[in-house]
């Protein structure tokens, strides 16, 4: 569907009220509000696709400038890692300064995305997740699976094998091995040695992110920036694990606030509109087999906006 | 919301709207497959976040 003349009522509503919800944002946080929204468990993970996509809409609106703060408010469970990545430093390309709303959720890539801003705002029933990598085989149907899975099963091998006496050495091994054989039977020595080394590269990913600009000005930089990628990483139980704002804040130490209630109703009410729309076909439609995310700017209207240099500009557009 | 009683306003935001979804289902048509990483394209497995 294109043409006015095909859109029924309801999704002539439904469009009007999703852009003058974001403008409402926009104008009440005086700044451009980048939306973000993916939807779930059907074929709606962060793509590459998504790059040049959102590379397309942030030039739309906002030009070659760099504004001085912006505003992202992001919705996915995750998807590709390394497009994760690039997507943060596309965002941060255009802004000097960046916060992250999560009304609801930003799971593991969308948590990726999250570490490239200054602060996370989270609603207050909203959740972030692990960053730990999922390998997922594009050729064959097996669900994908979890490098903290496999650790979690190997450190239920060891403390297994801790708790019971062995009469031998040999009794121990002749223990552990088929358990070992069983994991590499199922995935692979290829696979799971792929796993372990991409590990590195999401940490990489994290390091820079945190590094550049949540903690660009903190001045016990690397201590916190460890103990944020062992939370998201190593130190987490599963990869399907809900992180909400006390464990952000005060187990995991990242830069976060919760949103205060206006701007989490506001929010909440955008990404609702963003569920309507979708099943109204408006976005988020179906190429081939996977859902196109949302991409949109919301650009204040009528209100001075600061430009990189300091210097001031009206915003006339929106 | 009636049709003709619909303000010039929500006219624009319904014209902008279709105007920019129809270029960017063009775009990812017709231009995306030329640029796509061909890195990516080599491997079999997704490292998915």
């Amino acid at each position: 569907m294109s043409k006015k003349e095909n859109l029924s009522i309801e999704q002539e509503e439904c469009i009007v009220e999703l852009y003058k919800k974001g403008k409402e944002i926009a104008n009440a946080r005086k700044k451009p509000l980048v939306l973000m929204f993916y939807t779930s468990g059907d074929g709606g993970g962060i793509d590459e696709n998504d790059l040049y996509e959102l590379e397309t809409k942030l030039d739309e609106k906002l030009g070659e400038q760099e504004v001085s703060q912006m505003d992202v408010c992001i919705q996915t469970t995750g998807g590709d890692a390394n497009t994760s990545y690039l997507l943060a430093q596309l965002i941060r390309k255009y802004c000097s300064s960046m916060e992250i709303l999560i009304p609801n959720y930003a799971y593991s890539g969308g948590t990726l995305i999250s570490l490239s801003s200054d602060k996370i705002l989270l609603g207050d029933t909203a959740r972030i997740s692990p960053i730990d990598l999922q390998l997922s085989y594009n050729s064959e149907k097996i669900a994908p699976f979890a490098l903290v899975d496999i650790e979690k099963y190997t450190d239920f091998i060891i403390d297994t094998a801790k708790k019971i006496d062995f009469e031998s050495d040999e009794a121990k091994t002749q223990f552990i091995t088929p358990l070992v054989g069983k994991l590499v039977e199922e995935h692979g020595t290829k696979k799971l040695g792929e796993l372990f080394r991409m590990r590195k590269l999401t940490e990489l990913h994290a390091r820079i992110l945190l590094t550049d600009y949540m903690f660009k000005n903190c001045s016990e930089k690397k201590r916190r920036i460890d103990r944020v990628i062992r939370g998201l990483t190593s130190e987490s139980p599963a990869h399907d694990f809900d992180i909400d704002y006390n464990m952000a804040k005060k187990v995991i130490c990242l830069n976060i606030e919760t949103m205060d209630r206006n701007l989490y109703k506001l929010t909440r009410q955008l990404t609702s509109i963003c569920d309507k729309a979708k099943d109204l076909g408006l976005i988020c439609n179906f190429i081939n087999t996977d859902r196109k995310p949302f991409f949109e700017v919301f650009m204040p209207e009528e209100t001075q906006m600061e430009v990189k240099d300091g210097q001031k500009k009206e915003v006339t557009r929106g | 919301m009636d049709k003709k009683k619909k303000s010039q306003e929500d006219e624009k935001i319904i014209d902008d709207f279709l105007k920019s979804k129809e270029k960017m289902e063009r775009f990812i048509r017709e231009e995306l497959e030329k640029i796509k990483s061909p890195i990516r394209e080599k491997l079999n497995n997704s490292i998915a976040c």
